[in-house]
């Protein structure tokens, strides 16, 4: 089995191609909002050093935030766009969750995303990956609640500028691990695949509130 | 000669739209849906709003094309985007769509200015016959554009703050008349007599337009009238301000023809649907014995299909990208 992972959900862009639990080739770079720019690219670019051709493989797996709006549109314009062209399996995958994924030894892990304004993005999960804390859209005042309530050794990961009540080390993802977690879930349909925002537009809030 | 068959696809603001184009001319299908009723209840286009909905429409429309028209992915000759001046969140859906769409079939890439596309619009009826004046007018744009032969583009006036159709909307605004202002105003305008005194619009020498002053005028007239008390005859109103617009595009656009002594005129874009701005076109086409030509209204709005027109004559002039081509939301020159 071969696929595809595509994140562009945060400043790093991160391709790989998988061959049978191997990865082929990776490229994981600095792409600070040019996601529109070297996502394409960076596909062209690892299909090239394997000689895969797009047709080859069976499997997309796409980040589909939280995270930058833009970034994860970009990232998964491309993957739904592959997918419903070449008939691929395409499977939604989680940026908080693809953190805590990437690292083991601990009781929990705390996956955050910076959304600004002394907001995050973020996700608790227990030692086998459990969400214990559902993926949300928190004040950092009510994380640190949260996060003073768990007895237990805590990993945080995210590549924040908060006041957050622990330290957090920044994401290096285990791409290999995330997708063999994934593996198991099961495939959406291209049309249906949509970003995983956590939040509402501002406007649709505004309304919203208008109307109450 | 072969027939050359160009992908277009369009998601500059708020129409998610698709089509195929035989040979530049000939409009095989196309598929558009477009976003007016949810974004008519914010009173505007909200971007965020609308990249949200383009990326859930996207595929959906590609594929409604292909059923429709029966025609393959291996049949089209090259992928034409409308990669700029627009909304940078919505048009990256679209560039996005079209790079991948480019990378796995190995189909040329066609980057086409939004602009352009509105001026090719009237190859999907008619013919050009250079040189040319285009006059582009629509939410985002109002310019005059001299063309020599396909494809070449040469700017010699444009607005100065806002475009014709932004100066339509806010002014239908602050007359509780809704959005889009155009329509309306158009179609009240036909009911009214110029009875309000509204300033000219830059009446210059210039090939330029600025239409933020008659705004604020319409603006303080209504404040004015209603701290005397008086209502306001929204027809008389629409009217008067409607007829000082048409009147210096048209007396503008009319100096250009003549002193580029040019064949044709050409008028694009969403305004160019303005019954009374095609009304007086016509009319003084006329009288200056020069030949006019109109997108039927279909054309006018945002559409794919002069994106695929316009990608063709691209494409014919090796107009073709890579893979890094970017979304450009400013408005910097015509390709």
């Amino acid at each position: 089995m071969r696929c595809l992972f595509i994140d562009t959900s945060s400043n790093y862009l991160s391709l790989a191609l998988i061959s049978n639990g191997q990865v082929l080739t990776k490229k994981v770079c600095k792409a600070s909002l040019e996601h529109s720019k070297y996502g394409m690219l960076g596909i062209e670019e690892i299909y090239k050093k394997t000689s895969l051709k797009p047709d080859d493989i069976d499997k997309i797996f796409i980040v589909n935030g939280p995270g930058s709006w833009t970034g994860i549109r970009i990232g998964v314009t491309l993957a739904k766009v592959y997918a419903w062209a070449l008939q691929k399996e395409i499977i939604p995958v989680s940026s908080l969750k693809a953190y805590a994924l990437s690292y083991s030894g601990y009781d929990y892990y705390l996956s955050v995303i910076d959304a600004r304004r002394g907001y995050v993005y973020a996700g608790i999960y227990d030692h086998k990956y459990e969400e214990i804390l559902l993926e949300q859209y928190i004040s950092v005042d009510s994380l640190n609640q949260k996060i003073s309530s768990l007895n237990g050794t805590i990993l945080t990961i995210g590549n924040i500028d908060v006041n957050l009540e622990c330290k957090s080390i920044e994401p290096d993802l285990d791409i290999l691990k995330i997708v063999k977690h994934y593996d198991k879930k099961e495939a959406v349909n291209p049309h249906l695949l949509k970003p995983n925002y956590l939040k509402r537009t501002e406007a649709e809030e505004k309304k919203e509130s208008d109307i109450e | 000669m072969k027939d050359i068959y160009i992908l277009a696809i369009e998601t500059s603001c708020d129409e998610t739209s698709v089509s195929i184009i035989k040979n530049g001319t000939n409009e095989i299908g196309t598929v558009t849906l477009s976003q007016m009723d949810i974004h008519k209840e914010y009173g505007g286009v909200v971007p965020e709003v609308a990249s949200r909905n383009h990326i859930e429409n996207i595929t959906l429309i590609l594929e409604e094309l292909f059923i429709k028209t029966n025609i393959l992915m291996t049949d089209i000759d090259g992928i034409a985007v409308t990669y700029g001046p627009g909304l940078i969140g919505s048009l990256l859906i679209g560039v996005q769509t079209a790079k991948m769409l480019s990378f796995i079939f190995k189909k040329p890439l066609i980057p086409v200015h939004h602009i352009a596309g509105h001026i090719y619009a009237n190859k999907l009826n008619g013919d050009f016959n250079f040189p040319l004046i285009a006059l582009v007018v629509s939410g985002g744009h109002t310019d005059l554009i001299y063309m020599e032969e396909e494809y070449r583009f040469k700017k010699i006036g444009g607005t100065l703050d806002d475009a014709v159709g932004e100066a339509y909307d806010k002014v239908a605004r602050v007359l509780g008349l809704g959005y889009p202002g155009g329509p309306v105003i158009d179609k009240l305008a036909k009911q009214g007599e110029t009875t309000y005194n509204l300033p000219y619009p830059l009446n210059d020498n210039s090939y330029n337009f600025s239409f933020s002053g008659i705004k604020s005028a319409v603006i303080n007239l209504i404040n004015n009238e209603q701290q005397k008390g008086n209502i306001i005859r929204k027809q008389d109103l629409c009217c008067s301000f409607q007829d000082r617009i048409v009147n210096i595009i048209s007396k503008k656009t009319m100096r250009a023809v003549k002193k580029y002594a040019v064949k044709q005129l050409i008028v694009a874009g969403g305004v160019a649907a303005n019954q009374g701005l095609r009304d007086e076109l016509i009319r003084l086409a006329n009288k200056e014995k020069i030949e006019l030509l109109i997108p039927p209204l279909k054309y006018c709005t945002d559409n794919a299909a002069m994106i695929g027109a316009a990608g063709y004559y691209a494409y014919k002039k090796d107009i073709i990208s890579d893979l890094s081509l970017n979304a450009k939301a400013v408005d910097s020159y015509y390709v």
